[in-house]
């Protein structure tokens, strides 16, 4: 009797956990959804020259890698809630946790805005302590001499050249001044339940922002070079749309 | 009655779970202490293969015994002499009855941080990888089997295995598990190099600080690929394996991380090593083509050969690559960096007593 007492007790006890929870706060996962326009992204290993920047470059994508910072929601009357985390967005791997940024226990109400910082946040960006110390994270690393950190972003590929040769160009953000704050209006109300929304991350708008960009002008050395880096730093608040 | 019966049946379900669960369970005090620098990342260990002292002892006793070779004459220290950071100064190894290889031995260094190993990854694990030159025909000339046997009747390890893996019927596993473990416990973090995490560039000399900034510049690039995990510890599986122009489009077919992914793509990339006592571990590449870091040092200046998977950090230069063939390093410059690259020499690691050989009184 004593035994089946205690197993109703604990019953009891595990599903009051589970209301607790329902009750009180919810879940979000962002997907990073990449595209070159409003096609899916295409990353190669080979040479193969499929995508076109507006200033008339054939190029590819083969290695794209970035870093999300404190994502965070805002509620109308000034509440916000993030989970003051960086995540490293990487398309190329096939595991879908690379892809996202999940919020998780957030309190219930309805939230209007949500805003994220492109790059590593100031207070973090130190190697190798700034972030957890792996390897994923020790591949981004941005070496002490150009002012240390982490690789905000790697993106690579080859493009043909005006000698109508295939070559290489990496375009490398990295350094505090080069991380951005984007912010978008949101409608979303939060209510014990688990949700998800997709920023569509629109990669030719790197290239084709309020800056239009000739790989042909030199970006295969850029970590040296602030000037190109703004460029790139300016067209990146254009890259991201919420659906 | 009944109701003992019922706690009775839960806990001898539970303890036969964990039973199950754990193939062998070292004896408490039997937990290898690894420690390493906070800079390190954390190790990536398989849970099937703990580190133990009982483990790691008798992986260092099976790395120096020639008994797993075919006629007793070939160890693994044969061909990854500490000396040399447990690589080899000759260009390729010979094997039993004086068979030659065709790839330089790498170095063993900070594997623990490692995930794919050989030159062209075809072991995705240090287990994997510890039981190749056993059966390579060109190294050991056994088979794991027969070594399993040889080990098994020895009065010497019969009772070590019992000891580490709780059977004294040795496996090829528990073989490839006690060499890993020996393996993944030789770690080199005490060069001049080290110090840089502790007081920046006032480790260095001048001239080591002029190539250290080569080195982690777009001047010499080196860093993208042996970044801080290049030349510390490992990489990540997406920049692991690299073409850095060694060979020309036909050459280089079958050859590298092709050899496993059978990709075009793939062919000429080889897996890039750490730099960590690149002083020691000579000659260089993967055919040991290079015998001094000069030559290692000219080739990266002037003697790329370019071909369909060139990395990138090389063909987003076509100007430097078309005047100069590579990064176009004066004189100074070379030397300058192969000052900065002797700083990763480690010599507490080459005299690590844990490491030398335990058969040498």
């Amino acid at each position: 009797m004593k035994l089946q007492l205690l197993f109703v007790l604990l019953f009891f006890s595990l599903m009051g956990c589970t209301w607790e929870n329902q009750d009180s706060t919810g879940s979000l996962k962002v997907n990073f959804v990449h595209t070159f326009q409003d096609s899916s992204l295409q990353i190669l290993e080979s040479n193969q020259l499929i995508y076109t920047t507006s200033t008339g470059n054939k190029f590819n994508i083969k290695n794209l890698k970035y870093y999300i910072a404190k994502l965070t929601l805002y509620q109308n009357n000034g509440a916000k809630y993030d989970v003051n985390m960086v995540k490293l967005i990487n398309p190329m791997e096939q595991n879908t946790n690379y892809q996202n940024y999940t919020l998780s226990n957030i309190p219930n109400g309805k939230y209007s805005k949500i805003s994220f910082v492109f790059g590593v946040d100031s207070a973090r960006n130190t190697f190798p302590f700034g972030l957890p110390n792996n390897s994923e994270n020790n591949s981004m690393e941005w070496p002490f001499t150009l002012g240390g950190g982490y690789h905000f972003m790697m993106m690579e590929g080859v493009f043909q050249n005006s000698k109508n040769d295939t070559v290489g160009y990496a375009i490398h953000l990295g350094v505090t001044p080069n991380q951005f704050y984007n912010e978008f209006p949101l409608d979303l109300t939060v209510n014990g339940n688990d949700q998800s929304l997709d920023f569509q991350v629109n990669i030719e708008q790197w290239f084709n922002g309020i800056n239009k960009i000739n790989l042909n002008d030199g970006y295969g050395y850029m970590m040296e070079d602030q000037q190109k880096q703004l460029l790139f730093k300016q067209n990146g608040v254009s890259v991201f749309t919420l659906k | 009655m009944k109701k003992f019966a019922v706690i009775g049946i839960l806990l001898l379900s539970a303890m036969l779970i964990m039973q199950a669960c754990v193939e062998h369970t070292a004896a408490p005090d039997d937990t290898y202490d690894f420690q390493t620098p906070a800079y390190f990342p954390k190790i990536v260990s398989p849970t099937n293969n703990p580190l133990t002292k009982s483990g790691v002892s008798l992986g260092r006793m099976l790395f120096y015994d020639p008994i797993l070779s075919q006629d007793s004459t070939i160890s693994c220290s044969s061909c990854h002499n500490i000396a040399n950071a447990f690589a080899e100064d000759k260009k390729y190894s010979v094997g039993v009855g004086g068979a030659t290889g065709d790839v330089n031995a790498m170095a063993i260094i900070n594997l623990a941080w490692q995930q794919k190993f050989f030159w062209n990854g075809r072991a995705t694990s240090l287990e994997e990888q510890a039981l190749g030159p056993i059966n390579n025909p060109l190294e050991m000339h056994e088979t794991s089997e027969n070594v399993a046997a040889k080990l098994s009747r020895s009065k010497r390890y019969a009772p070590l295995f019992k000891q580490a893996f709780g059977s004294a019927t040795v496996t090829p596993e528990m073989i490839a598990k006690a060499i890993s473990q020996f393996e993944r416990i030789i770690v080199s973090n005490q060069s001049t190099y080290d110090k840089f995490y502790e007081i920046q560039e006032r480790a260095f000399t001048a001239e080591e600080y002029a190539g250290f900034r080569i080195f982690f510049t777009e001047r010499g690039q080196c860093f993208h690929c042996h970044g801080a995990n290049g030349t510390l510890l490992a990489h990540n599986l997406d920049t692991i394996f690299r073409n850095n122009g060694l060979l020309t489009d036909q050459e280089m077919i079958g050859k590298g991380l092709s050899f496993v992914t059978k990709k075009a793509t793939d062919n000429g990339k080889f897996k890039v090593p750490t730099l960590r006592n690149i002083e020691l571990t000579g000659p260089y590449m993967h055919d040991g083509r290079f015998a001094t870091l000069a030559d290692v040092m000219d080739f990266y200046s002037s003697g790329i050969k370019q071909n369909a998977n060139l990395d990138i950090n090389f063909t987003k230069s076509p100007e430097r690559l078309e005047q100069y063939g590579g990064l176009g390093l004066t004189s100074t410059e070379k030397q300058q960096v192969i000052a900065f690259l002797k700083t990763l020499t480690d010599t507490a690691f080459t005299h690590n007593p844990a490491y030398q050989n335990p058969f040498k009184k």
